[in-house]
């Protein structure tokens, strides 16, 4: 046997004792199927600007009736975007123990460029909402890498903690924040999750307790494994927002800044929380 | 079987293959099993057109080196946030040996790294690992014998010194 030979049994050998996680099938389908919903949501959203781009054109050239009354950009706080998402006020039902506004002093907190404020210390005594890198997607999708694996949503009681992540986004470039997208395990069965956008301008919030998840965003998260005798290895959350949902604006296009936040709470008290970045916003390019 | 149960049988025969190759590309299970999540999801909504083509492990192969590659390429992945993680072995495998060969593995420059595993993990021929990456046989080639020659620099000391003659090309 050569050396060169010796070698490679030896990284063969090792290659083959790695020990895979023993994820089930039905993560990876159910994954898929969020991915193909999201992109078919992409096209049917594009579909439908194209046309009412077409229709707004027409209607410019060819005159209107005064009296006809145009659709308001934020629809009246009672508007249903979809059978189970709900438009409501006060902006942000309360998880136990919410701590209110993010940040205080937004206003004066500089815009970094995304290379040099992606990466985040590790300051958060629990791993699973220490921010390590934040990423955004023009498709648009928001990626959180957390420190460590969080724990299964079905594992954890939300009467006694629940966990939240989520980014917040300056659409106009004032450094004020206009509209937060989140996650949490706030919802009243172990394993769902409360999904939810908020207009902070308008005071609105569109929310999904619970499955079927999409509206007003989709996700994947590795504490939505279903398998509670498996442990995830994944420590990346993605949220993906169409940005036209119904009752709670949030526009993410270029020039649009975000900084990203995640907090655990116990009983209601005693949030830890981390930001990502720790005093700045990212600009979105 | 339905497109759905194809895709399930495929992923749970080939998953746990994808996963080492992903730790060995990545040095870190995290990270591999981020990209694992990612090819799968990529072959699921790709599955019509895949499962007509006779090579479906190439093409999941080739999203997994993809997205290793072209995590490597974003300047901004290039920052280290986080120390990589051990990877978890079957019972028995030596830790210490495992320790030594996952770093000499994160010592070889991105490129060397994948032509070791095409070649030498997942068995292609010279052709087929230059095709799969885009470079030319001479390239494999020397990438291939200076990725052995770096390795075998690395190891000799752990595994003794019949690793430090010239040799395989």
């Amino acid at each position: 046997m050569t050396d060169g030979l010796d070698i490679l049994t030896r990284l063969v050998d090792y290659h083959d004792h790695i020990a895979p996680p023993t994820v089930p099938v039905a993560d990876d389908v159910r994954r898929g199927r969020r991915r193909v919903r999201r992109n078919r949501g992409i096209v049917t959203g594009g579909v439908a600007l194209g046309v009412a781009g077409v229709v707004l054109t027409a209607s410019l050239i060819t005159g209107g009736d005064r009296d006809t009354h145009p659709e308001p950009a934020i629809p009246s706080p009672t508007a249903t975007a979809t059978d189970t998402a709900t438009v409501s006020t006060p902006p942000i039902p309360p998880a136990p123990g919410w701590a209110g506004a993010l940040r205080t002093d937004q206003a004066s907190l500089p815009v970094l460029s995304e290379r040099t404020g992606r990466v985040d210390g590790a300051d958060a005594a629990v791993g699973w909402i220490d921010i390590r890198r934040v990423y955004a997607y023009a498709r648009p999708e928001y990626r959180l890498v957390l420190q460590d694996p969080p724990p299964l949503a079905s594992s954890l009681d939300p009467t006694r903690r629940v966990m939240e992540h989520g980014v917040v986004v300056d659409s106009d470039g004032d450094r004020v924040a206009d509209c937060r997208i989140g996650i949490s395990t706030d919802a009243p069965t172990p394993g769902d999750f409360r999904v939810w956008v908020t207009d902070l301008r308008a005071g609105t919030t569109v929310e999904q307790i619970g499955p079927p998840y999409g509206i007003p965003i989709d996700f994947f998260h590795p504490a939505e494994r279903e398998d509670p005798t498996v442990e995830s290895m994944s420590r990346t959350i993605s949220l993906f927002f169409l940005g036209a949902t119904p009752g709670a604006r949030c526009e993410l296009g270029t020039g649009a800044s975000f900084y990203a936040y995640a907090v655990v709470m116990d009983r209601g008290r005693d949030p830890e929380w981390d930001f990502a970045p720790d005093a700045a916003w990212l600009r979105i390019s | 079987m339905t497109d759905e149960a194809a895709f399930s049988a495929y992923v749970a025969a080939r998953r746990p293959q994808l996963f080492r190759t992903a730790c060995l590309l990545c040095g870190d299970p995290h990270r591999a099993e981020d990209v694992v999540q990612d090819a799968l999801v990529r072959l699921y909504g790709a599955w019509d057109r895949v499962a007509k083509i006779d090579n479906i492990d190439g093409y999941v192969r080739r999203i997994v080196v993809n997205a290793d590659y072209s995590d490597r390429r974003r300047p901004w992945r290039r920052e280290s946030a986080t120390e990589p993680r051990d990877v978890p072995l079957d019972p028995g495998f030596p830790v210490e040996d495992a320790d030594t060969i996952r770093a000499a593995l994160r010592a070889l420059p991105p490129g060397q790294r994948r032509v070791i595993v095409l070649r030498h993990i997942w068995n292609l021929t010279i052709e087929e690992t230059a095709a799969e990456l885009g470079i030319s046989t001479g390239t494999v080639k020397s990438q291939s014998a200076d990725a052995l020659a770096t390795l075998r620099k690395s190891l000799a000391p752990a595994f003794g010194t019949a690793l430090g003659k010239e040799g395989d090309r």
